[in-house]
This record gives structure tokens, sequence and C-alpha cells, in this order.
């Protein structure tokens, strides 16, 4: 009998991958960390998951292929309205609603899922507990809990559950410093490999009638220590990680920083406050992410993140003119 | 009491007790595949869905780093609550904490269905479990870092305009454009912003046109 050259293709792919990623975690969790992110990167993968936060339950369904002509994602909605994401080397583009509005823009190209390294950063390694769990059945295979644990009420805590054989991820969960779960996307299924039907990469919009996101042009990221609005308060072992001082056009007219200790982050605006439409005034949550915006003279700063509100709210209340 | 209430549910059984096991992906794909389309477009067995988390958790305490006892305890009077034909009163923000304080109570009748079967709840392993982890998490905490509270209540964005979830989500976006080939990028980063952009699961939601996107954008 011959098989198909794609799928001798297909398992060749696996098994080089199978290959080339770490293959003994052990009892370490920062190595199944480490293979969670190779296979994230490295595999092609397809499934139904459940994300649930904010007292609603949506279920999703994700196709990512790495392949000779790259890493292609497609997300879409299974439940609610229609919302579908389609991620390639041209960038994201971002199907709306039951009119199929379409944003798109080339310059943005970050994956559904983490994809990079776990790890704080260099140096700080005390603001977290990195532990093992139990293992437990999870869309019909074995699955290895990571707890990420955070130290203090600054940052959330992570459980992770990771295929035993691949280090996918299956299952996250989010929890605040009380142990109160805050969101949680669980795979009721999973296909990986050969499984995958590429069929499901082809967005389901006939008309393709692409606007700019509106994102600010230019993602040259850099760190600079001579910004001129700085945070002067941080949780312990955050640090400025991307800078992107104002320019001269105006869609680059705003200063944005990036603060992070390695797993959690957050950002800092500060914009004119003549041009500035903010986000209102004060503390919002939107699903498990918090912005704080506040007036201080001719600026409005705000700052957003997927950590705990008194987070934001303090760095927000810190930042000052950092003076030459 | 309760198999009185049992037996004057809509719904049948067989889809409740799969739920179970559904909400941890310990289904098999055909029967997931079902639940996933009866889950879309039943709001009796999606409402019963939601319940069955805050049960489930409180009675095994499986997901409890920490300390969960302020959670269980309130699920435990709920129950109470339910029992005396009283309504709870409060109603907390967090989606864990609302359907604990408002559908528990009214869904005690489905404690039987997640309790069925020795290996379906937290048994003795959970119950020992549970005050270990917590002691070890006390442990690690820093002394001088608990109770930080904001100084402000969150407004949540999810019961405001559009228009104010999109300014959100376009400075969320631009968090995650410079995060997203580095450090802090977030697990789930862009699952989050899709599902919670838009006024997901309300039907009469305002629809994001792409010139109200660019529109609503901050100013620079």
């Amino acid at each position: 009998m011959k098989l198909p050259i794609f799928c001798l293709s297909a398992l060749g792919a696996v098994l080089l991958i199978a290959v080339s990623l770490p293959s003994q975690a052990g009892d370490d969790p920062q190595a199944w960390l480490d293979r969670m992110s190779s296979a994230m990167r490295q595999m092609s993968y397809q499934g139904t998951f459940l994300y649930i936060a904010d007292e609603r339950m949506e279920t999703m369904r994700i196709t990512h292929v790495v392949d000779e002509a790259g890493s292609r994602e497609r997300l879409v909605s299974v439940s609610g309205p229609h919302r579908e994401v389609i991620r390639d080397q041209s960038g994201l583009k971002w199907i709306s609603g039951d009119e199929e509005s379409v944003m798109a823009d080339p310059l943005v190209n970050w994956p559904m899922f983490l994809e990079q390294s776990v790890r704080g950063l260099p140096g700080d390694s005390t603001h977290y507990q990195f532990k093992l769990g139990d293992q437990k059945r999870i869309a019909e295979r074995t699955a290895q809990r990571v707890d990420i644990i955070s130290a203090d009420d600054f940052r959330y805590s992570y459980s992770l559950w990771l295929e035993s054989g691949s280090g996918l991820l299956l299952q996250w969960q989010l929890t605040d410093q009380k142990g109160e779960i805050l969101a949680k996307l669980v795979f009721t299924e999973l296909s990986m490999g050969s499984e995958v039907d590429l069929s499901e990469l082809k967005n389901s919009s006939g008309k393709m009638q692409q606007v700019h996101s509106g994102l600010p042009v230019g993602a040259a990221k850099s760190v600079s220590e001579s910004s001129q609005w700085r945070a002067q308060w941080l949780p312990p072992g955050f640090r400025m990680t991307a800078n992107r001082a104002p320019g001269q056009s105006p869609e680059s007219s705003f200063q944005h920083q990036v603060y992070s200790d390695g797993i959690a982050s957050v950002s800092l605006y500060v914009e004119p406050l003549e041009s500035s439409s903010g986000a209102g005034l004060g503390l919002h949550e939107l699903g498990t992410s918090h912005i704080f915006s506040r007036k201080l003279d001719e600026v409005m700063v705000t700052v957003v993140g997927d950590v705990p509100a008194i987070t934001v709210e303090k760095i927000a209340q810190s930042v000052s003119h950092n003076k030459p | 009491m309760k198999s009185e209430s049992m037996n004057t549910e809509s719904i049948n059984t067989e889809p409740r007790v799969n739920l179970s096991s559904f909400m941890d992906g310990e289904v098999d794909k055909s029967a997931g595949s079902f639940l996933v389309r009866r889950l879309a477009n039943d709001q009796v067995l999606r409402a019963t869905w939601d319940r069955y988390h805050v049960i489930r958790d409180c009675l095994r305490q499986q997901d409890a780093h920490l300390v969960q006892e302020d959670l269980c305890s309130r699920v435990r009077q709920a129950i109470d609550l339910e029992d005396s034909q009283s309504a709870p009163a409060s109603q907390p923000r967090n989606w864990v904490k609302s359907m604990a304080g408002v559908a528990i109570a009214a869904s005690v009748a489905m404690l039987a269905i997640v309790t069925v079967g020795p290996g379906q709840q937290g048994g003795p392993d959970a119950a020992v479990q549970a005050p270990a982890l917590a002691a070890q998490a006390e442990s690690f905490v820093s002394p001088n870092m608990g109770n930080a509270v904001p100084a402000s209540q969150p407004v949540n964005l999810a019961g405001q305009s559009a228009s104010e979830r999109e300014k959100a989500k376009a400075y969320l976006l631009r968090h995650y454009q410079l995060t997203g080939d580095g450090a802090g990028q977030g697990f789930v980063a862009l699952v989050p912003i899709v599902v919670t952009g838009e006024n997901a699961g309300t039907d009469d939601s305002p629809k994001l046109s792409p010139a109200a996107e660019e529109a609503e954008l901050p100013q620079q």
C-alpha cells in the first residue's frame, strides 16, 4: 500500500518536531514550560476550547499550522457572535460581527497562544513559585499540571495543564491571590500533526475588504532610560522591557512603555490631553484586564494590563515627569 | 426536596451529567461536539453549565491553590438560603462570586448530580490537599504585601457602551503589539481580547464597523 506523499511529509514533520522538542521534562516545572513554548511554536494542532470568564462562556476553535509556508493560525468562534482572527505572514485579519467587517494590520503578528519561553526576568526568580501538580485527563489526553504561583497581590497566579506527550497547552487557569478563579480555558478536543485539517485555515468570508486597524505604524521596539514620563513605582520584579517614544507623526505622538516581570506585563501610555480620548477616567476592567486613566498636567496617563486592579492604579498614580 | 426539584427539571438528565465531565475535557470527541451544539442553542443547559463550575470547584476544591474557603462558605450559605426559601442578597462583581451568590442557591438540587460517584468529587484527598496548598502558599507570600486593595472599584466595561470597550481594546491591542514577541505576552493573550472585545453573548450588542474602529481609537 502506498501512502500519499503529503502523509509521509506530515509524518516526517511530526517526527522531526518530536526529536527537536525537549523530550524529558521530568519533575522540573521550568522544563515543562520550555516544552510547552516549543510545542506551541513548532507543532501543528487543531482543537475546540472553552473560554470562561466574567460570567461568560465562549466556545472557540483554533487551527495552528507550521509548515514550509511558515506559521499560520485561525481562531473562530463556535458560539455567540461571529468572531474570526487569521494570522499569517501578511499579518493579522480580524473578522467581526455578522456583517463580517474585516480589520487587518500587517504589523501585528503575535500568536494566539504563548510561544515564547516562560521565565522570570534574569536575576528575578522570587516573585513566582513554580510547582508541578497532579496529572489528569483532558480532551482524551493525559495532562500534567504546572502551577505558577504569584508571591504577592500585584500579579495573578496561573495553572497550566500540558499534554504529557508533547507539552501542548490543554488547560489554562487564571487565579487571584485569594484563590478565586478569574478565567479558565480548556480544550475539549485536540488534534495534532497530520490529523490537522488544513482546510480550516481558510477564512469564512468571501469578501475581505481590509481596513487598517489604526494601530500605530513603525513598531520599532527599544528600551530607553531617558523617557520623559516614567512610573516611579512598580511591583517588585517589574522592569521596563519596551519603550516607544513619541514621534512626529499623528499615529505615534504618544509615549508607550511596557513593564514586565517576564510573565505578567503592563503598558503605560502618556498622551497629550487635548488629543486623548482615553478609556474614561478612573479604574475599569475588561475581561481579566484592568485599565486606569488619570489626567496629569497636560497629559493623560493610562495603564493597562492583565494584572490586578491595584497594580494598574498604583503604577498610574506614581507616574511623574522624569526631569533630566 | 432535592429529588422533587430534579424531577421538575425541564432538561434531560444525560446532558447535565455529561456537562460535569465536559468542562474538564473528559468526554470523547463526538459527545463533546454534541454538547457544544447543545450549549450554543440551549439557554437552560448553558445556565446549568455555568452553575456546575462553581459547584464543582467548591466541592472538589481541586483548583484552590490558595485559600478558597470564603467562596465555598458563600456557596454553602447559598444552599442554606435555598433550604429556607430565601434569596441571596449579595451580587459581587466577579463571575465566580456572582454565580456563587445568585445562581447556586437556585440550583442546589443539581448538587446530587455533581456529587454522584466517589471519583467525581473531592473526597479525602482534596480535603487534605486544600489546607496543605494554602499553607504552602501562605508561607510563600511576602508578609508586607497582603490585603492590597485598589482605592476605587473598577467599572466593568462589559456593561458600558461599545465605544468604551473599543477604546479599551485599542489600548490592549497596542499593549500586546509591543509585548507580542517578548516578555509578558501572556499565555492566552489574544483569546480574551477576541472574546471580550465585543459584547459577545448579547445578541443586540452594537456591531463594530471598521469606520467606527478607527474613529474610536485614541487620537494621537
